[in-house]
């Protein structure tokens, strides 16, 4: 046998009332939604009928709650109606079957209905501990007036008002139950009627005794053209609604979500989780911050978007993740791909302006799209041990470029390389060696080479008297045998740096894994162990001593071997310093003991070596 | 705890003015590849000057952002946790260890990844995630998936299977990995047994849209194509691909890895151009993936892929160059899907030898044949 599931109706209403919304705030949309969806009906009929919203506030007075009445002129509701939209939870009770409710909801999406599932009304309880509601039919002249009163636990009472002369339309009256007095006070309602109903298309007036404030905008903003004045007007909203001056304005469509507005390039960068977006709903407010509606490499672009055709939550306060949003998503990340482009062929100089504040965000578009990398690759600028050059001038004058992959690499081989007139390029930063990698698949005849200071201790010459150097080369014992360093001596410009820490990306990678282990568990030393790089397959690791140094050629006239290993030794952790490389613990006790073993022999010698 | 100077656990109580700069500039990116590599820049600065505090929160965000992530990153990974984990053992109370639970999670699954990790050592490791589990007060179903993921992953699908039972017994917990993903694992797990119709219904909520996630759908779509396949529901099959390989390919961190089966399949179906752009746009991306089941799962679908279109007459195709594949310009189709076979050949033996069974190559053995019933 079928059972039924048993409902608690007090339960269900908390639910909806206080736990599917953020915040209480919302009733006010909810109040102002209803009305609004009678309007809407309304004008099915009378398609000239002149619709009005009134949110009239009455302050209470001895400490009495406030009141908030809220008016419209829409389609009004009969009896049996009372009974069925007002009494029911839940917009499908009544329907056969889920197909039906589909169906009638894509009707109600068309005419521009923003209510669905006969739950807002409830969101009132959040502020009131009674909701009553007083409505007369437009449609059928002869029905009376009715009231409804409803509670929280669930009870409601209706009561038809047959003498009463009471307009077509429909009144809630709320009163500001405890604790909730602050969203009857007058800047906070109008604050939350203005959030809510500036973009409706209904005039909608929060009156306060003689006071009567109109919530609206003028206009639409996705309704504006997009002329000379109209950027104006834009660039104001984008002040008042967004919080900055933008130094674009562009519109944007995207037909899968029926969403059409406009986007706005900030003046400024935005942390990745701060830009914010607006979006509504058949002018409705739905939410600053609507997940996965403008792509996430957009945080440039603030937008102000209404849509039609998207498909909110249950509490409206955000959009259902789904293939409509993923499309939509798309489109207006298209449209803002397109801006940049165009801006590019035809505006240059607001283009630069942009990207001199945007410059990451805008290297991570051109990674992501190749047609916008096919427009700007040449234009950009990159970092180069001999200073910065665009890739367009680069590329027209040479065949092979060398890229350090890492910012670490690239700042230990600056010095060094420019020394030696190498120019590198720095792919480390954010997204330049993508876009490095891409330009060379663009452009084979551009040969694009890996270089790390390993390649740049391959790339210097071994001295001509290298005999003369031999001994600095001798094994040594310690931290420099068990890194399997080598210690070499090469002819290198600038002659006063006397040792240069030669480390490959993939020995780079295995000397973090050896720091990591040297903190890590016995488990965990396997693991990482099972995932270093095969030490045969690394690049040798080599301390580079300078031929050219002063100290170098010094050293090489030592004939205390011990004194001549201690120096070796800290100019092996002098190399690593230079080279911003973080100590290990052996490497850090190396340091110290040569530095004493050395002072000691300099204060019995008097003589610095 | 009192510390003392030159204890490498001693706070230090200023940021470094650089070291803030590169944390700032992360911030400002969203997820992806070049946050992760200023991060590590700030990681790796702040430990040379001894700012622990500043270390962990960017090694943590770094472990963050990887919950969808492929090789290489996987290793970043890796070295993160064991860092992180270090830290928390050292000083629990500094360095909280919840915090970093959740990613232990993703490198349990991407452990076994790599045919160099001995069995026992991804034994210990389970065991060793779910410990600390059981100490900060979550529950063991995370632990019981894990290891069942660890039996499908080596290649041992009877016993995965077994453990199915006690998975679902045990109650789900802050620990427990999402619904959807959970249902994508049995999904994966009945496809792989050719128990097509119970893949097809334990899919039924992701299919319609219901259970999502960074990963889900497109993950399950892609396993269930040759489910669909083999059961001639060949309408549904094309339905799921499209759907699944959109998503894949435009996921902001589109993994390569998610692509494999929508290559085989694409080409099994005759959708030529999408298959041929794939190739086109994927192929020299692959060549960075690392893991051996990475590389064994995408070349091996690379290499189906190639076989079909050379089926279909697809003699040559047009790549950019990939180093001991193809040169740039026209290649010929057999000779590129030699080369893929031969890559994926090699890796499914790395995988067999340390998992003792034949099942990787096995597989790739009878790829093309995993859409006939």
């Amino acid at each position: 046998m079928t059972e039924r599931f048993k409902v608690d109706l007090r339960g269900i209403i908390d639910l909806a009332a206080n736990h599917l919304y953020t915040s209480p705030d919302v009733f006010v949309r909810e109040v102002i939604q209803n009305a609004v969806d009678a309007l809407t009906a309304r004008r099915r009929g009378e398609p000239d009928h002149r619709g009005f919203v009134r949110l009239e506030l009455t302050n209470g007075e001895d400490d009495q709650p406030g009141t908030l009445c809220v008016v419209d002129n829409g389609i009004g509701l009969t009896t049996p109606e009372v009974h069925e939209f007002l009494s029911s939870v839940g917009g499908s009770s009544k329907r056969e079957d889920a197909e039906a409710v589909a169906e009638r909801f894509a009707e109600d999406d068309e005419a521009g209905f923003l209510g669905r599932f006969g739950i807002g009304l409830l969101s009132c309880f959040m502020v009131a501990d009674e909701i009553v509601v007083v409505t007369k039919s437009a449609r059928d002249a002869d029905a009376p007036p009715v009231e409804w009163r409803g509670r929280a636990d669930g009870g409601y009472v209706v009561k038809e008002l047959p003498d009463s002369p009471v307009r077509p339309g429909t009144s809630v009256y709320l009163t500001a139950k405890e604790d909730a007095e602050e969203y009857f006070e007058r800047e906070r309602l109008i604050e939350l009627a203005r959030q809510y109903a500036e973009m409706l298309p209904h005039e909608v007036v929060v009156a306060i005794g003689s006071d009567e404030i109109s919530v609206n905008q003028k206009t639409q903003p996705w309704k504006l053209a997009g002329g000379e004045e109209d950027e104006i007007l834009l660039a104001d909203l984008c002040q008042n609604s967004l919080g900055f001056k933008p130094l674009d304005i562009f519109p944007i469509a995207a037909p899968a979500g029926g969403v059409r507005g406009y986007g706005f390039i900030r003046a400024d960068r935005t942390p990745r989780w701060g830009g914010e977006n607006k979006l509504y709903a058949h002018g409705m407010y739905v939410s600053d911050h609507v997940y996965h509606l403008v792509p996430n490499w957009a945080t440039f672009v603030g937008c102000i978007l209404n849509a039609d055709g998207l498909k909110l939550t249950a509490s409206r306060e955000g959009v259902h993740f789904d293939e409509t949003l993923q499309a939509t998503s798309e489109q207006i990340g298209a449209a803002i791909r397109e801006r940049l482009a165009n801006l590019l062929r035809r505006d240059r100089k607001r283009f630069e302006l942009i990207m001199a504040v945007h410059d990451t965000e805008i290297r991570g578009l051109a990674v992501k799209d190749r047609d916008f990398f096919e427009l700007i690759i040449d234009l950009l600028e990159f970092d180069t041990t001999l200073g910065p050059i665009r890739f367009g001038e680069f590329r027209r004058e040479h065949d092979r470029m060398l890229v350090a992959r890492t910012a670490e690499q690239y700042r230990r081989l600056t010095p060094v390389a420019a020394a030696s007139g190498l120019r590198v390029f720095n792919g480390g930063y954010t997204y330049h060696e993508e876009l490095l990698c891409r330009a060379a698949e663009r452009h084979p005849e551009l040969e694009v080479i890996s270089f790390d200071s390993a390649d740049l201790a391959n790339h210097w010459p071994e001295p001509d008297d290298a005999d003369r150097f031999e001994r600095l080369c001798a094994t040594h014992d310690g931290p420099i045998k068990e890194r399997e360093c080598e210690v070499v001596v090469r002819a290198f410009e600038p002659a006063d740096v006397p040792a240069f820490f030669a480390l490959g990306l993939d020995a780079e990678f295995h000397r973090q894994l050896d720091q990591t282990k040297s903190i890590a568990s016995g488990l965990w030393n396997e693991v990482l162990d099972a995932m270093a790089p095969r030490q045969e397959s690394l690049a040798p690791t080599r301390l580079c001593l300078n031929s050219r140094s002063r100290l170098v050629q010094r050293l090489a006239t030592l004939e205390d071997p011990a004194l001549l290993r201690t120096a070796i030794e800290v100019l092996y952790v002098q190399a690593l310093m230079s080279g911003h490389h973080p100590l290990m613990r052996d490497e850090l006790a190396l340091l110290h003991d040569g530095m004493e073993r050395l002072l000691t022999r300099c204060a019995a010698t008097s003589e610095i070596p | 705890m009192r510390r003392d100077i030159g204890d490498p656990l001693m706070k230090t109580e200023r940021r470094d003015p650089g070291v803030q700069t590169l944390l700032d500039e992360a911030h400002m990116l969203p997820d992806c590849a070049a946050r992760d590599t200023l991060l590590g820049q700030v990681a790796k600065s702040a430990e040379a000057l001894g700012d622990l505090d500043t270390a962990w929160e960017a090694r943590t965000a770094i472990l963050s952002s990887m919950s969808s992530c492929e090789s290489p990153r996987f290793e970043t990974l890796f070295l993160c946790l064991a860092w992180c984990l270090a830290m928390s053992d050292r000083d629990p109370e500094r360095f909280s260890p919840a915090t970093v639970l959740w990613q232990y999670k993703w490198v349990a699954t991407h452990a076994p990844k790599y045919a160099s990790v001995p069995r026992r050592v991804l034994t210990r490791l389970v065991e060793d995630m779910d410990e600390r589990f059981i100490a900060v007060g979550w529950g063991r179903r995370a632990g019981v998936h894990k290891r069942l993921e660890l039996h499908s992953l080596t290649g041992d699908l009877a016993s995965a299977m077994a453990m199915v039972p006690e998975w679902r017994a045990t109650p789900r917990d802050r620990g427990s990995d999402c619904t959807a993903c959970e249902a994508d694992t049995l999904v994966g797990l009945h496809v792989e047994a050719r128990e097509d119709e119970t893949a097809l219904r334990e899919a039924k909520q992701i299919i319609r849209g219901r259970l999502t996630c960074a990963t889900v759908p497109h993950s399950t779509f892609g396993v269930l194509l040759p489910a669909l396949s083999r059961l001639g529901r060949h309408d549904e099959a094309r339905k799921l691909y499209q759907r699944g390989r959109r998503l894949a390919t435009t996921t902001e961190e589109a993994a390569c890895s998610l692509l494999a089966p929508y290559l085989a399949y694409g080409a099994f179906a005759g959708e030529i151009d999408d298959t041929l752009a794939t190739l086109r746009i994927r192929l020299p991306q692959a060549v960075s993936l690392r893991s051996d089941y990475e590389r064994a799962d995408w070349f091996g679908g690379a290499f189906a892929a190639l076989t079909f279109l050379e089926r279909s007459g697809v003699g040559v195709i047009e790549l950019t160059r990939v180093p001991g594949i193809a040169e740039e310009g026209e290649s010929p189709t057999a000779q590129v899907a030699a080369s893929c076979h031969e890559i994926a050949l090699r890796h499914a033996r790395a995988l067999d030898a340390r998992n003792g069974n034949t099942h990787f190559t096995d597989s790739l053995n009878g790829i093309c044949d995993q859409y006939i019933a």
